[in-house]
């Protein structure tokens, strides 16, 4: 869309009037300045030369260069309509656990037992990426933190959900040492660390960012954690960080797939605690919800849940960027245009070149 | 009162022109334009030693005793110069306009005639009659002569040369002879030239400059026509424009040439910038040629 501000046209009734002195001052013969010849009576009729006749050209670039600064000082825009999706995004750390205990195979999907794990992880790909029943993530900065004894951030905060899903599928449940513990106060601990640290970073529009939010998955209690999981989620609400958690798997004895010194597996029966007290307390102590999830159907419904409880707040908004097309170029299609106020320049340019060179005129 | 500058001009050109006159074409002129014809003078008592041919045998019978007839040469001629002032006469690009070369050439002839005791007149035209000074004798009347030359200021713009002879024709009814000095950019004067040759000795000098002929190679030019006040423009850096002048120009003098060749009318080429002295003394020497057949 193009127009020019009103306020500026009268800029036209400065320059417009220039345009017929220009013509008027070639056109007028009888007062030009010129050679006195005795007689002209030999160029009646007969050659001018080619120069002659078409120095027209001259006024007429010059009375194009001044329709151009004309509509330079006019200032045309360019309006640029935008529909600007004002979005607040949330910035969400998908915190799982990937204990030894999360090799238990106690979820379902079509009849069949599953790892936890691996249902955690094509559930929280879903959640980022969307699938049927979950919309997926749009403007949301997602990262990923994994925990066994140890907290590592797997994936720092990103709009780019495919690394984000690549990282999630190289998850595995951790062994030995490692798969030992549970640190769940650490995680949640450098899961707050993590999105308080997200305004520093500047790679990031970090100003759209609505709420932060913690999504803590694990099936097991606290065992080994250098924070106590109530106090990671004191500092987490302290920061405005709301916890999402959600207990994973069944209580009590839980087939585990365990891999012996020989490299066979074999299932064996264990023990799994969860630890729902704390996890209840650290979600209502942030202002977060806590959720139960034994099998994919549950655990899907509960990232529907939390999809629903933080979407992104959509305002749309239309607006218009202008540009001015007299000091800016613009690209249209597939050309560019170079700002309008080089026309007139590089016509004058020409102008002046011509009239000093070959329309050289005497006197 | 005649302005200081002017009064400088006039006594610079005296001074030159007159020197020219009294040296380099001392004589010349006066072979050249001789008496035409004899004048009767008186009749006398035939004496001893006189021509018995000349003896008047009527008186003689009449008067019983021998009387011859003196004649006496006819030599004290007039000149009138009819020169050119339109706005052409004023271009010039080699030292001098033309109307400078004018004066020039006429002040010379004006001071080889009152030499030879020849009086002189001038008409000065345009597009109508400018001035006309009646012819007379004396070095005062060749100043005054000079002076209009100088300071004239035209009134009209263009040449009218057959108007300019038929205003002669009626003020001149004496034989004389007349300097026609023009740059010849006017039509229909061939006819008037042909009536004032009737009973006139009419020298026709052709007054030009070099880039009249042809044009400088200077780009584009706004020329005026000084005549008309046409305004072109003209591409003088294209050698087709250039030929395409100067064949026409060179056109429109072969014509004149020729149609004085044809009908046997003294003409004299002066160019600005070049030296007239030798041109017109070459003049002379062939007119006196012809005279003497």
């Amino acid at each position: 869309m193009l127009m020019a501000p009103p306020d500026m046209l009268w800029w036209l009734l400065v320059l417009v009037p220039l345009i017929p002195l220009i013509w008027w001052r070639t056109m007028n013969r009888r007062r030009r300045l010129a050679v006195p010849w005795s007689t002209l009576t030999p160029a009646e009729g007969t050659r001018r030369g080619l120069t002659a006749r078409t120095r027209w050209i001259l006024p007429s670039l010059r009375t194009l260069a001044i329709i151009m600064l004309a509509i330079c000082l006019v200032g045309p825009i360019k309006g640029d309509q935008y529909t600007s999706k004002a979005v607040e995004g949330v910035a969400i750390e998908l915190v799982i656990d990937r204990s030894g205990s999360m090799r238990a195979m106690d979820m379902e999907i079509g009849g069949r037992q599953f790892e936890r794990l691996d249902v955690v992880k094509s559930v929280a790909a879903d959640f980022v990426l969307g699938e049927a029943a979950l919309p997926g993530r749009e403007h949301d900065l997602i990262g990923l933190i994994t925990f066994g004894t140890f907290a590592d951030s797997i994936c720092p905060m990103t709009l780019d959900y495919r690394t984000l899903t690549e990282a999630l599928e190289q998850v595995t449940p951790a062994s030995g040492e490692e798969g030992a513990n549970t640190s769940i106060g650490d995680a949640v601990a450098l899961a707050t660390s993590r999105l308080a640290d997200l305004e520093d970073r500047h790679d990031l529009d970090t100003d759209d960012i609505r709420s932060k939010v913690i999504v803590l998955l694990t099936d097991g209690e606290d065992t080994s954690s250098e924070i106590h999981p109530l106090e990671a989620a004191e500092i987490a609400e302290a920061l405005g960080v709301r916890i999402y958690t959600i207990g994973v798997g069944r209580n009590g004895i839980v087939p585990i797939a365990v891999e012996d010194r020989r490299g066979r597996t074999h299932v064996e029966h264990r023990r799994s605690h969860l630890d729902e007290t704390v996890l209840r307390e650290m979600a209502n102590m942030t202002g977060g919800a806590f959720f139960r999830a034994q099998d994919t159907q549950s655990l899907s419904r509960i990232y529907a849940a939390i999809d629903e409880l933080e979407r992104a707040e959509i305002s749309e908004e239309q607006f218009y960027r202008f540009t001015d097309l007299a000091v800016a170029g613009v690209t249209l299609g597939t050309w560019k245009i170079p700002a309008l106020l080089i026309l007139p320049l590089i016509l004058l340019l020409i102008e002046t070149v011509l009239a000093t060179t070959r329309y050289r005129t005497i006197p | 009162m005649i302005p200081i500058e002017l009064l400088k001009k006039i006594r610079r050109i005296e001074i030159a022109t007159s020197r020219l006159a009294s040296e380099q074409l001392a004589g010349q002129y006066h072979s050249a334009f001789k008496g035409h014809g004899i004048e009767f003078e008186e009749v006398r008592l035939y004496q001893p030693g006189d021509d018995v041919r000349s003896i008047d045998w009527n008186v003689t019978a009449r008067a019983g005793e021998p009387h011859i007839k003196i004649f006496r040469e006819e030599r004290e001629l007039t000149v009138m110069l009819i020169v050119d002032m339109s706005a052409s006469q004023g271009f010039g690009t080699n030292e001098q306009t033309k109307r400078e070369l004018i004066t020039e050439v006429c002040a010379t002839l004006a001071f080889s005639a009152i030499r030879n005791n020849d009086k002189v007149g001038l008409l000065a035209f345009s597009d109508q009659i400018e001035k006309f000074v009646p012819p007379r004798k004396g070095t005062q009347h060749v100043l005054r002569v000079i002076r209009e030359l100088l300071a004239h200021q035209p009134v009209g713009r263009g040449t009218d040369i057959a108007a300019a002879l038929e205003f002669f024709r009626h003020v001149q009814k004496r034989r004389c002879t007349a300097f026609l000095v023009s740059d010849f950019q006017d039509d229909g004067w061939e006819q008037a030239i042909r009536v004032v040759r009737r009973k006139h000795d009419l020298v026709a000098i052709d007054v030009n400059d070099p880039h009249e002929m042809e044009l400088p190679d200077i780009g584009l030019v706004d020329m005026r026509d000084a005549e008309t006040g046409a305004l072109v423009t003209l591409d003088t850096s294209s050698r087709h424009v250039r030929a395409a002048w100067a064949a026409e120009m060179a056109a429109a003098s072969d014509r004149r040439i020729g149609w004085m060749r044809r009908h046997k009318i003294d003409r004299l080429e002066l160019g600005t910038g070049a030296s007239f002295v030798e041109a017109i003394r070459a003049f002379f020497r062939r007119r006196e040629a012809r005279m003497e057949h």
